[in-house]
């Protein structure tokens, strides 16, 4: 039976999970950002641990098919030592964050190396902690400063355009921010993680409206990592310390939230299960296994897919992500029970 | 402005009370007042749901894998080491510290990083509570019951592993029971378990819970101490708690680990305590209270046996790396190479969530030994003589604002920072010298100064006084 969250004539419906913490190919290491490509294909920045390998971008797709992976732990080019964020643009070069080596580093879709670019510093246009990343409607790259509290615009080849953003708690001003996304109107919502909320802000930096405030309750963030919006404005937020993606309505106003609904093993977990009996022994002694097992653990990121109307939540410590398909017009169907 | 023995009263108390706090610090919190302050550590505001991030969220954010780190002990040790650092409530860091020195749980033998971490965070809200539900807590604790082996206790096969160390090292001590006194704890402990754990496959490690067993659980009489009944675990520790025994074990504890060094545990139960009546006025209040930790604390750090007892213990190993740290003002977020910032008290002998035994470390001068000692001024020298890191930059400046020019200024002014630290006058004449070989401070170029600063900075931390806190 599917798993409904409904509010209205809205639900979110969970469809499926992909992946399980591996530290190569098919699974993923510590996901902490996502960008969503044509057909389901989706890039996953694996935040991997420090000097290692397994600091990665995943290709992969929405029904759990492997296709390739790219970058790896190192300083050289093309390599990474704190990977952050992932975004695409128009073309689907791939854009990634290091916010250690202050740098973007650009790939093709193939996992070509393409180039980098970056200055370290905290004048305009230089890098101080580089996290989130998004492209704009124009197809330019939006950057979080997440050390100096700026949101930097660029162009693709990573001329400056523009910035705002102070640190701060007052309105419109920012404290360590993370994760940012930008909406089909160029307007900028930015993941305000230490002052726990997030901010929208017109294309120019204006401060539109700010979501949620510190706290556990309905509508309240902690430490809020990410955030996406879709087609009819609503917006999702990664409530990072209350392990959890909280949504609002385009005037901020909470509708509800999800802890994670991934009861079921995915097609790669079940792979490990298969080739470890000794694992499936004990699973099968463990008593609210599917209870323990469905919750996010410090989710970092999601994305939405407008195309296919999908909501994806980077399950950062599971090593898997969360599906869920938006039906904006839900009914009951056995409203009468 | 505070005066200087206020301000060494304050080093002292942040010291004990904490990983020491620099002269910024000091002044505020001596212009809160002592006795304030002594309660706003003990009674620490609540955390502000709205408030900024806590070191252990800033620590995640940055090392997402210090959270569930499997097998590995390394990133709990990091994580904790930066805790103590950047902690801004120093006593819930440093009660969780002592705990640990006391109810010693190795990942040697647990493998389990995530149950270490969650055994210190359990000691960090429960610290300074009372001691009788700690006891309960540390019970079904699953890193402590998989370290003792108490899910291998049963009702027809009895380990006696937890039962005796719950007598021997966490509450009486030897010689305060009996063997029979031993097993018949054990007996009331059976079924006290593990719950089956999710395992480490397919999606990483996850909590483990503590189970009771009811059909597992001996419920039949026992004897104990001189009280017979169907004793289960909780009636053992209540009856525990009450001994005399515990009482003066506990706060011996308490002043070996906050005021000065005693003999070795094991020593105890034939040397007199180091300070007779302070022990028995920490006792009192212990039983007084019953059995709360904060009371026996608040007397502790007002009483005048601890004022006066300064530089009277050797500074642990994690003591000296947090405060070295802290007093230098590095490491205040997370970055790449900070696994080995966990290692650095291991180098000296204190591998912190892996200590050699259930008895935890020996401690006192048996911290010091030619490969620690060597570790120790290494570590320390390293940072105070780094002019780029924070807490030392700013101790030049504030040097130079003050108008520090002669050797004998430069020499106080830096005893002053590191604490308001007592030199003998053999080691003060030594490096009163040193300091007047190369004149006044010539503040023209302020490079020349700020390295001359660090120098000596640097050799007062290779000095026999400073391993003491």
């Amino acid at each position: 039976m599917a798993i409904e969250t409904v509010v209205g004539r809205r639900a979110w419906i969970y469809t499926h999970n992909i992946g399980r913490l591996m530290e190569a190919g098919t699974g993923f290491t510590y996901p902490v950002g996502i960008a969503l490509a044509d057909d389901g294909v989706m890039y996953i920045a694996n935040r991997g641990y420090e000097y290692a390998q397994v600091q990665r971008i995943s290709k992969v797709t929405v029904d759990e098919e492997f296709i390739t992976e790219f970058g790896g732990g190192g300083e050289e080019e093309g390599k990474f030592r704190s990977l952050t964020d992932v975004a695409i643009d128009r073309d689907e070069n791939v854009y990634c964050s290091d916010e250690w080596l202050n740098r973007i580093t650009v790939f093709d879709k193939d996992g070509t190396l393409l180039g980098t670019w970056g200055e370290a510093g905290e004048g305009p246009g230089q890098l101080n902690g580089p996290s989130g990343l998004a492209f704009d409607p124009d197809d330019n790259l939006i950057v979080v400063n997440s050390l100096d509290s700026r949101v930097q615009k660029y162009s693709k080849d990573g001329r400056f355009l523009g910035e705002f953003g102070r640190k701060g708690s007052a309105e419109g001003e920012l404290n360590m921010p993370w994760g940012v996304t930008s909406d089909s109107n160029g307007e900028i919502y930015v993941a305000d993680w230490n002052n726990n909320r997030v901010q929208k802000f017109s294309g120019d930096g204006d401060h539109l409206l700010s979501f949620g405030y510190g706290g556990s309750g309905p509508g309240s963030l902690r430490l809020p990592s990410a955030v996406a919006v879709d087609g009819d404005g609503d917006v999702y937020v990664v409530d990072w310390r209350n392990e959890r993606v909280v949504i609002y309505d385009a005037e901020a106003k909470p509708l509800t939230h999800l802890r994670g609904d991934a009861r079921e093993l995915s097609k790669w977990a079940q792979l490990t299960m298969d080739a470890n009996p000794d694992m499936v022994k004990r699973r099968s002694q463990v008593q609210n296994l599917e209870e323990i097992q469905r919750v996010f653990c410090l989710p970092v990121a999601c994305g939405f897919d407008q195309r296919a109307n999908r909501l994806i939540v980077c399950d950062t410590h599971r090593g898997r992500l969360h599906m869920y398909h938006k039906d904006t017009n839900y009914q009951d169907p056995q409203s009468n029970l | 402005m505070a005066n200087r023995d206020e301000m060494a009263l304050m080093a002292h108390l942040m010291r004990r009370a904490g990983f020491g706090a620099t002269r910024e610090e000091l002044e505020q919190r001596v212009a809160k007042g002592y006795e304030a302050t002594v309660e706003e550590l003990i009674n620490p505001p609540p955390a502000d749901p709205a408030g900024e991030a806590d070191p252990q969220s800033v620590m995640l954010r940055y090392v997402p894998w210090a959270l569930l780190p499997g097998g590995e002990t390394v990133p709990g040790q990091a994580m904790w080491m930066y805790c103590m650092i950047n902690t801004q409530t120093p006593l819930v860091e440093k009660i969780a510290l002592f705990w640990h020195h006391v109810f010693a749980t190795g990942n040697a033998k647990i493998d389990n990083g995530n149950l270490t971490n969650a055994q210190i965070e359990m000691f960090r809200k429960h610290g300074t509570g009372n001691y009788r539900d700690l006891l309960v807590r540390l019970a079904k604790d699953p890193a402590m019951i998989y370290w003792l082996d108490n899910n291998e206790n049963h009702r027809d096969a009895v380990n006696e592993n937890w039962g005796r160390e719950l007598l021997e090292l966490f509450s009486m001590g030897v010689g305060n029971y009996t063997e029979t006194d031993v097993r018949e704890a054990s007996r009331a402990f059976t079924g006290w378990t593990k719950a089956p754990n999710v395992p480490r496959l397919p999606y990483g490690r996850f909590p483990w819970y503590f189970e009771y067993r009811e059909e597992d659980h001996d419920d039949a009489e026992k004897t104990f101490l001189g009280h017979t009944g169907n004793f289960n675990g909780e009636d053992i520790i209540d009856i525990v708690v009450k001994q005399p025994a515990t009482s003066r074990f506990i706060c011996r504890h308490l002043y070996n680990f906050f005021v000065a060094d005693e003999v070795q545990v094991p020593a105890w139960t034939i040397e007199p305590a180091r300070d007779e009546e302070a022990l028995a006025e920490l006792v009192n209040v212990f039983e007084e209270s019953d059995y709360e930790i904060a009371p026996v604390l608040r007397t502790l750090f007002n009483s005048q046996f601890f004022k006066d007892a300064r530089f009277s213990k050797i500074r642990s190993p994690a003591e000296v790396v947090a405060g070295t740290l802290r007093l230098v003002g590095d490491w205040k977020l997370p970055r790449p190479g900070i696994m080995a910032l966990g290692l650095q008290p291991r180098y000296m002998g204190q591998a912190l969530m892996d200590p050699p035994s259930v008895e935890g470390w020996y401690t006192g001068k048996e911290w010091i030994n030619s490969g620690s000692l060597l570790a120790r001024v290494n570590f320390i020298a390293d940072h105070l003589a780094d002019t780029s890191l924070p807490g030392v930059k700013s101790i030049i400046a504030d040097m130079k604002a003050a108008g520090v020019t002669t050797p004998e200024q430069l020499m106080a002014a830096a005893l002053d920072h590191m604490g308001y630290l007592e030199l003998s006058d053999e080691t003060s004449e030594q490096l009163t010298e040193y300091a007047k070989s190369n004149g006044d401070l010539d503040w023209s170029d302020e490079a020349v100064a700020g390295t001359r600063i660090g120098e000596l900075l640097a050799m007062i931390g290779a000095t026999t006084e400073y391993q003491f806190g």
